[in-house]
């Protein structure tokens, strides 16, 4: 095996000379900080404005109109006025305010004379199509005779969209606030309340052992999401470099003079070195972005809150990627042997990168249930081993009888497709200039 | 130009591709498997979401105090919700804050062992300042359906509406819970889900065969040029024909091409909506005017002049296939942002992004189409629009005749920018040579070199 560390600094140099390779390793981190902390100072200045609930509760920005076919629900110019903004001691106090008042304040500003510039009653369902078809409202709510026994009621829109969509929790809020205006202010405001929305739910996981973690799905989606799109580019990329290296020298006849000095197997193993070592700087500089965002997000996503990964499931998920980098690189280096042309390549890519992105199609399973069959199955074949791992560790822990399975399963893929490649690298198949076919491979990797 | 040439190209061009194995896969091959796997993906997932075999004893910790009506109803979806009962504790009076506070967590403990002992399949804490906030703390071993939270709002409406007063005008669990019928204002008939899902989801489907049939083919365009500079077929080729009469013939076979490609999946798309009823609903959404179809057909036609233009132009200015795929790929990730940003234009079809998009000539196409679908377009902004890709197609086809001119002999050397500059600027008299140098007539390299 020698000069194969010459191979290793040719590959690491050229690389490192190539506009793309340092324009994803080193500009797309920049670039993707510069966005985070942009949208975060241009969000930050817009917080410091009180917010003012009072005005949210009675906002819309569609009119509704509607009509009543059952007499009970009169429209919010027939409600004596009210203020229906906060008075000024009720505003001064804010969450202070005593339970008597809060009461009396609820009840007064959710009156449904409060709604008036939102929905507009009409007599009759043809004044209402009128003024929908003249753009005086958007949508027409008719509230049909038998509303009490079925809750029919019909949206009219004049053509189908989910525009409407939005003012449908406005016309239910409009009805709660109509039916309940004569109820004392004690019991309204539970009945308002909780009749707009019964159930605010929060889920949380027991594991076997009694356990219990909230779960925050769209934390869960980030991060399988994130972490599974990283190890899959990073190792397709990786992968894809050795496979264009090895067909460029043989298209440009470079391989033919190589040859001449090195062994196809020191060559074979230099490029995978040197390749694998530029794949790792690349998905780590790609990975530090991504968690370091993660660690800051909770000011900016609300909905994600902010994250810590483990720096051991770190580590996990990089034996992962290199052994998950290995088993790929050896198949595209198969590939790369094999072929004669960049385009010929191309082609067989697929039946690579295919199979190695399956996990990826079922990411909402991943993320919400990392434990169950199907992620525990993915994540025992080395093809989509590397990438279900990743998205399984950065949500749950996974046994680890597991682990020792799944890492035990890929290392022998890894020896397998290594194996190939060096079966595939050597001088004749190298310096062919056809492909072979398909019925001359077993005696290629048998014989050689 | 002799048209006889041209159409010897088109015909070329039509029939080699698409006899190409490579084009058939890429065509119909790649978008039939991802349409298939969507398909099965979303069975499966929905199927999760829906599926409550598995839930089907929960128990509830009531630390409110709202639940106070048993419920009778056997086919309600929540029959059968229990409280959390433990034999070994028992409820301190309610005046005992502490005492309180400690049976509660005792209890939640209890739910939780009885959770992990399989006797329980989930259960749900209705907390303390439930009536102000609404929180409720559900807890389970597994994923947790859609189904199940849907059913926990429902049981909570209807013990919250226990507390209604009896003179009220109507059964107040009804709020909340109506049947909305969406019905079209014109004929007043009902949109049924199906349409409407169709309705949001068919530009979508429509702009993805575009773009798909856009794309695959303008890449072949550009790969085929590359590939005629490669084995110099390109050399033999421009003896008998003009640039332009290459241009064109490559141009319109491969918009054939594509345009083959956009009519196989409409037929496809026509033949499952006339074998299945659910098809039929979801296309029923849509209604097409004469004048709609002809604005598609435009729009098509421009943004496969706009890409294929541009793809010719890379072809021709670099020298490797591995080369031109770096520039085709920022090239198609512009055209594909507007799907990318698919969810602001359902948000908000009039916002700064999907109306940047619809003035931009790379992104025109689909923006407008897009737009088009989910809100009403002023007339003069849909004309704006067209007009900048009659524009940006004859900008780019201009620019790739120059460029065509003059890299279609170009080897080994890749076409600058500044090389380009100069041969627009000098007009048809710039030569190539053979060794791959612009030569600007004598006039122009005076200046250009010395007169700086």
């Amino acid at each position: 095996m020698t000069h194969w560390f010459n191979v290793f600094q040719y590959e690491v140099r050229r690389q490192f000379r190539s506009k793309s390779y340092l324009f994803i390793t080193f500009v797309v981190p920049l670039l993707v900080l510069g966005a985070f902390f942009g949208y975060r100072a241009l969000t930050a200045g817009k917080e410091d404005k009180p917010s003012q609930p009072v005005g949210t509760v009675n906002q819309a920005n569609k009119s509704i109109g509607y009509v009543d076919l059952t007499g009970l629900f009169p429209g919010p110019e027939s409600y004596p006025a009210v203020n229906c903004g906060l008075k000024t001691d009720e505003a001064q106090s804010g969450a202070n305010l005593s339970t008597i008042s809060r009461i009396a304040m609820i009840k007064r500003i959710t009156s449904p004379y409060c709604l008036r510039e939102a929905i507009t009653a009409y007599t009759s369902v043809q004044a209402g199509r009128a003024a929908l078809d003249d753009s005086t409202i958007d949508v027409l709510y008719v509230i049909e005779p038998d509303f009490v026994e079925t809750g029919n009621v019909s949206v009219y829109v004049k053509r189908a969209s989910l525009e409407h969509m939005d003012t449908q929790t406005l016309i239910q809020d409009y009805l709660i606030r109509s039916t309940l205006y004569h109820v004392d202010p004690t019991a309204y405001e539970q009945l308002y309340l909780r009749l707009r929305d019964p159930a605010v739910v929060a889920e949380n996981r027991i594991s076997s052992t009694g356990a219990v973690q909230t779960q925050n799905e769209n934390q869960n989606f980030a991060l399988v999401y994130g972490f599974g799109l990283m190890m899959m580019l990073g190792m397709i990329w990786g992968g894809g470099y050795l496979m264009q290296s090895v067909v460029q020298e043989k298209e440009s006849r470079i391989i033919e003079i190589m040859l001449s000095s090195v062994r196809p197997t020191a060559l074979l193993a230099g490029k995978i070195l040197g390749m694998g070592l530029l794949a790792l700087l690349q998905i780590g500089m790609l990975a530090g972005t991504f968690v370091f965002i993660l660690s800051q997000a909770g000011d900016v996503f609300q909905q994600v809150g902010s994250v810590d990964v483990e720096p051991a499931k770190l580590a996990l998920m990089s034996i992962y990627f290199v052994l998950g980098f290995l088993f790929f690189g050896g198949l595209m280096a198969t590939i790369g042997a094999l072929s004669t042309s960049m385009r010929e390549s191309q082609n067989f890519v697929v039946f690579v990168t295919l199979p190695a992105a399956v996990p990826f199609f079922f990411l909402s399973i991943f993320a919400e249930e990392p434990n169950g069959t199907l992620p525990t199955v993915l994540s025992m074949i080395p093809f989509t081993a590397p990438l279900s791992m990743a998205m399984r560790i950065v949500v749950e822990d996974v046994p680890v009888g597991q682990l020792v399975l799944s890492l035990a399963l890929l290392t022998l893929g890894v020896a397998g497709t290594i194996w190939l490649a060096g079966r595939m690298f050597r001088v004749n198949t190298l310096l062919a200039g056809t492909m072979p076919r398909l019925r001359d491979l077993p005696r290629l990797i048998v014989r050689g | 130009m002799s048209r006889r040439k041209i159409w010897l190209v088109l015909r070329r061009e039509y029939l080699f591709n698409f006899r190409r194995p490579s084009f058939l896969f890429t065509a119909f091959g790649v978008p039939a498997i991802s349409l298939a796997a969507m398909f099965l993906i979303f069975q499966f997932t929905s199927n999760r979401e829906s599926n409550l075999a598995n839930y089907q004893r929960i128990g509830y910790i009531d630390e409110a105090g709202v639940v106070i009506a048993p419920v009778t109803d056997p086919t309600a979806d929540y029959y059968g919700y229990q409280p959390v009962m433990s034999p070994d504790l028992t409820q301190p009076p309610a005046d005992d804050q502490t005492a309180q506070e400690t049976y509660y967590s005792d209890l939640q403990a209890y739910a939780t062992q009885q959770v992990v002992d399989q006797q329980l399949d989930a259960f749900f804490v209705i907390g303390a300042g439930y009536t102000l906030t609404g929180n409720i703390e559900l807890y389970s071993e597994r994923n947790i359906p859609q189904a199940l939270r849907t059913n926990i709002e429902d049981f909570m409406r209807f013990e919250v509406s226990a507390h209604a007063p009896g003179d009220l005008p109507m059964p107040v669990s009804r709020l909340g819970d109506e049947n909305f019928t969406l019905r079209d204002v014109s004929s007043g008939k009902e949109i049924s889900e199906t349409a409407l899902v169709g309705r949001i989801l068919l530009p979508f489907i429509f702009v993805m065969i575009y773009f798909m049939a856009t794309s695959t083919t303008a890449q072949f365009l550009m790969s085929g040029v590359v590939e005629e500079k490669e084995n110099r077929l390109m050399e033999i080729l421009a003896t008998s024909l003009r640039p332009i009469e290459m241009l064109w013939g490559k141009l319109l076979g491969l918009g054939a091409l594509a345009l083959t490609q956009v009519m196989f999946w409409g037929v496809a798309g026509l033949l499952i909506a006339a074998l299945n009823q659910d098809a039929r609903d979801f296309v029923s959404g849509v209604t097409f005017k004469a004048t709609d179809i002809a604005l598609l057909v435009t729009l098509f036609v421009l943004n496969f002049m706009v890409f294929s233009a541009g793809m010719l132009g890379i072809g021709v200015a670099v020298t490797a296939e591995a080369e031109s795929r770096q520039f085709a790929g920022i090239f198609t990730f512009l055209g594909v942002l507007p799907i990318m940003f698919l969810a602001t234009f359902i948000a908000n079809p009039n916002g700064p992004l999907p109306v940047f998009f619809m003035f931009f000539p790379l992104t025109a196409a689909t923006g407008l189409m897009l737009r088009f679908a989910m809100t009403t377009l002023p007339t003069w902004q849909i004309a704006l629009s067209v007009a900048i890709q009659v524009v940006a197609v004859i900008g780019a086809m201009w620019l790739a005749a120059k460029t065509f001119r003059l890299g279609m002999l170009m080897y080994g050397k890749r076409l600058t920018p500044r090389e380009l500059w100069r041969a627009i600027r000098e007009g048809r008299t710039v030569l190539t040579t053979a060794a791959g140098e612009a030569v600007a007539p004598a006039r122009a390299r005076r200046k250009g070199l010395f007169g700086r």
